[in-house]
């Protein structure tokens, strides 16, 4: 009897501590996580709803900084340039990147040069990128106005134009990480069985009906991820419009992110940029859960 | 049969240049970058502009240097960067092999939380983050700008993926000469999943090199600059001195490790980089 008990207490034993050992593993991780990932989060949220002057005891206010927030034109007008922008570079981006990468496999020769080059704007860090064509844009000394000047066409304030401020951000956005879509687009036009293709040609299909009918469905999962990417990016723009417009002119390049960042360490109004970033999670999340179902829907 | 030759050697003739040319507009900016950073002074400002500089001078580098602590910054971004590495690496690989090789209470849970917060986007843990590290008094360290980015669930989602394909008869063939499970992992698990630490390394390490915003808010000493934050400030500051060439020169300078790294391990950080395209 006594011996049976022993065991079972031992068996108990060993299986936690074998548990024992998993959780000492992952301990570091996920005490970790919670300090620095989950906990800020709630406070965040929790945040948002205090008007916070780091000179001042927090008050609770409620949903009046969202209120505000809706009122606020300056607010206002950065989601509208951040969608904006979103669907600018998003679009342009997929659409260049999988030309170009149609265009790298059908040139047979050469494709790791090409991939290397169109890759080299990616390592740059975003402040380095951002000064250069911020110096490339500049009305009177940059490259572009002086190349443009060659063919005839007036300079332009690129910066400085409200018409052209946000656009010409978005040019830089799509530069930058064209390289980085262009891989992933061949990796995934790589992955199609080439015999797809040739029992299509047998059968009588060509050019442009290859393209439609097999190239650009297989292409799918990788478009779909590419574009998810992309709009996670844009959606926290930041760097670009910091160093390049700064917002300007009058807020016509302004974006949530650098909203968030004046009026949240810049103007010391914390639970209001604390809520900012409550809308800027519920606009990420949302549409990342439209897109996910919209990719169920198709399969 | 000849005609259709001549046709495909136009055809790529054509999408050769294309391709060329666009390339050659997509280095032109860097190849601009490092031109006007060997410039003089009255070559920046002059019109018509000039593509290359009439001298090569280094002063320009020197002046950078003396301006402002930029070979501080390049330590900082240097501390910052492979500090980041290596506890992501750490932290990340030891999370990842209990969730993919072990059984125990709680897993299914621990493991979906760990998922969750990868749709918690970056920003909604800035103001947070600044205000529990100013209160503790460790906002102007290397450490508070590399643990908020070593807790990401997306490596250990990959390295659990990367773990699940090692086939347990080498964990059992290691116990039966004796190992425990600290060895194990070490000697057995660890070499195995060699390319995917690598890509994860070279990811972690370009992402913390350039990250930007963060440091931005919570760095206020400006010793403690990244390269990011400092190339920033020196651009905007009022000075005389601060043309043009001078901050290119600095920016030239900043995209250095990157870029070698890029240059020496092609293959590997194209790999690192799309790490998270390679999903489905």
């Amino acid at each position: 009897m006594e011996g049976e008990i022993k065991l079972g207490l031992t068996k108990e034993l060993m299986t936690l501590r074998k548990a024992a050992i998993s959780y000492v593993f992952i301990l570091p991780f996920f005490l970790g996580m919670c300090i620095f990932v989950l906990y800020p989060s709630v406070l965040n949220l929790i945040l948002s709803f205090f008007k916070y002057n780091p000179f001042k005891p927090p008050e609770f206010i409620g949903i009046s900084n969202y209120k505000s927030l809706f009122e606020d034109p300056a607010f206002i007008i950065s989601i509208k340039n951040t969608i904006y922008f979103l669907i600018v570079t998003v679009i342009a981006g997929t659409a260049l990147a999988l030309i170009f990468a149609l265009a790298i496999e059908k040139a047979i020769k050469g494709a790791w040069l090409y991939e290397f080059i169109y890759f080299i704007p990616m390592i740059y860090m975003w402040v380095a990128a951002a000064l250069v064509w911020k110096w490339i844009y500049h009305p009177t000394y940059g490259l572009l106005n002086s190349a443009l000047s060659y063919i005839g066409i007036p300079p332009q304030m690129w910066l400085s134009d409200p018409k052209l401020a946000l656009n010409s951000i978005i040019v830089v956005a799509v530069w930058k990480t064209l390289g980085f879509y262009i891989i992933i687009f061949l990796a995934g036009l790589r992955n199609i069985p080439k015999d797809l293709y040739d029992a299509a040609i047998i059968d009588g299909a060509f050019g442009w009906k290859l393209f439609w009918h097999i190239t650009l469905p297989l292409l799918r999962p990788t478009t779909y991820f590419i574009i998810i990417w992309a709009v996670i990016r844009a959606f926290q723009v930041f760097t670009p419009v910091f160093i390049i417009t700064m917002e300007g002119p009058a807020y016509r390049s302004a974006v949530i992110l650098t909203r968030l960042y004046i009026m949240g360490f810049k103007g010391m109004r914390l639970g209001y940029a604390a809520a900012q970033a409550m809308i800027l999670f519920i606009m990420i999340f949302s549409v990342t859960m439209i897109q996910r179902k919209f990719m169920k829907e198709i399969y | 049969m000849r005609k259709r030759k001549f046709y495909k050697y136009i055809n790529q003739g054509v999408l050769h240049a294309v391709l060329i040319l666009v390339g050659l507009l997509c280095l032109l900016p860097l190849f601009w970058m490092v031109s006007t950073s060997f410039k003089e002074k009255t070559e920046v400002l002059i019109l018509p502009v000039k593509l290359l500089p009439h001298r090569f001078i280094l002063i320009n580098y020197i002046t950078c240097f003396r301006l402002f602590p930029v070979a501080r910054f390049f330590l900082n971004s240097s501390v910052i960067a492979l500090g980041t590495v290596l506890f992501a690496l750490l932290f990340q690989s030891l999370a990842a092999y209990p969730l993919a090789r072990k059984r125990f209470p709680g897993k299914e849970i621990i493991f979906t939380i760990i998922i969750a917060t990868l749709m918690i986007p970056n920003q909604v843990k800035l103001i947070p983050l600044f205000l529990m590290m100013v209160k503790i008094k460790i906002n102007n360290t290397y450490l508070a700008i590399i643990l908020p980015s070593v807790f990401n669930a997306f490596g250990v989602f990959l390295l659990r993926q990367f773990m699940l394909t090692i086939p347990f008869e080498m964990e059992d063939a290691a116990k039966i000469d004796g190992c425990n499970e600290f060895q194990l992992f070490y000697l057995i698990i660890v070499p195995l999943i060699k390319p995917i630490l690598g890509a994860l390394a070279i990811f972690n390490f370009v992402w913390a090199w350039n990250s930007f915003l963060w440091p931005l808010i919570v760095i206020s000493d400006q010793n403690m600059f990244p390269l990011t934050v400092g190339i920033a400030t020196l651009s905007q500051t009022e000075a005389e001195e601060i043309v043009y060439n001078i901050v290119m020169a600095a920016c030239t300078i900043s995209i250095f490790p990157v870029m070698g790294i890029f240059l020496l391990l092609r293959r590997q950080f194209i790999k690192g980089i799309t790490i998270g395209a390679i999903k489905g």
